[in-house]
């Protein structure tokens, strides 16, 4: 009987041994395919409301800073529509952008910049390798405060010294969507000023001249 | 008030006025401000900013020359030594313009500071009756440029 006892108790501790070496090899193999909790997600393409800091038709911000090549510059909106794009050398979503706004396929008649931090935050060299030179860089971290820029990439369309559209883009067609829309609303805005008889030179565009 | 600073030069714009500090490769530094969007690439005497120009603009061009070859800094075309802070309206003409063009007049001033030999190029556009307000606003920009060697 204390025999049967004795074989009985081995099998039960060598059973709590296997289970607790399976259990470990479990964890094991959990720990390796990655942390725990829900596997992270991927942004995807989108187009974001503009953040509470800076609204479409707010004043644009000058921009001054530095160039990669060592280069001052400062930047004052005027009739030009420009593209300013905050891009940032370490981001992935930023990667196709670099090359694809020195490409031409922006609508004729709009030029496109590219905003990164400043030498603080970025390389020189870095970015050198990564601009085309038809796409000027300024290296500008408070230009990234004055447009209250939630993340890189993100882009802001501004004309005659005021913001018309900005978001977020992830691709190349996002980002043509964006500024396909920032356009079309300026132009709904002109056409609805010309069919009121409202027009370039009118004077109620103008408060204040004349007194 | 921004400050460009570069290539040992230094200058104060004031708000509504773009401009950049830059030197080409085996070039001189040159120096670009205006009252108006400045185009984003250019020559060093401002072609594409100069056919950009509203009525009523301005536009400065500090532009260094390269020693050698007979440019000799201090002597010559470049014997003096300071750039006018206050600027002469009789000194405007057509005949100053790098890139003639209606409506426009310009001043050319050749001098050396500290030992680099420069051009300071200036243009304004529109009726005369601007130029006082152009010229005050363009003397404020002179006075705050800085040269280093």
């Amino acid at each position: 009987m204390v025999a049967l006892v004795s074989i009985e108790t081995v099998l039960l501790v060598l059973m709590v041994v296997l289970v607790a070496a399976l259990l470990r090899s479990h964890a094991e193999i959990l720990r390796r395919l990655g942390p725990e909790g829900p596997a992270p997600r991927l942004p995807e393409p989108r187009l974001t409301e503009p953040p509470p800091g800076l609204r479409a038709d707010a004043a644009a911000p000058e921009i001054a800073g530095a160039t990669p090549d060592g280069d001052a510059i400062k930047l004052a909106f005027g009739g030009t529509p420009t593209l300013l794009a905050f891009l940032s050398s370490g981001c992935t979503s930023c990667a196709g952008f670099w090359d694809v706004l020195g490409e031409g396929r922006l609508p004729h008649g709009l030029q496109s910049v590219i905003v990164t931090r400043g030498p603080d935050r970025e390389q020189r060299s870095k970015l050198r390798s990564l601009a085309l030179p038809s796409v000027p860089v300024v290296m500008s971290s408070p230009a990234w405060e004055d447009y209250a820029v939630p993340g890189s990439p993100y882009f802001v369309l501004v004309e005659e010294g005021t913001v018309r559209g900005e978001g977020v883009a992830t691709t190349w067609d996002a980002l043509a969507s964006l500024v396909g829309d920032a356009i079309e609303e300026q132009r709904g805005v002109d056409e609805r000023l010309a069919a009121a008889g409202i027009g370039p030179e009118h004077p109620s565009l103008y408060p204040g001249a004349g007194e | 008030m921004s400050v460009l600073e570069a290539h040992g030069l230094r200058v104060e714009l004031p708000r509504g006025w773009s401009g950049r500090i830059f030197r080409r490769p085996a070039g001189g530094a040159s120096l670009h401000a205006g009252n108006f969007q400045l185009p984003l690439q250019d020559g060093e005497f401002g072609d594409r900013s100069t056919a950009r120009m509203p009525a009523g603009g301005c536009f400065v061009a500090v532009a260094e020359y390269v020693a050698g070859a007979g440019l000799e800094p201090g002597k010559g075309l470049f014997a003096s030594r300071r750039i006018p802070h206050t600027l002469d309206p009789t000194a405007f003409s057509s005949r100053g313009l790098a890139h003639p063009r209606p409506g426009q007049a310009a001043m050319q001033h050749f001098f050396t500071a500290t030992g680099r030999p420069f051009c300071l190029y200036v243009v304004v556009s529109g009726p005369r009756v601007e130029r006082r307000r152009q010229l005050a606003a363009i003397s404020g920009v002179l006075r705050s440029l800085r040269f280093s060697p």
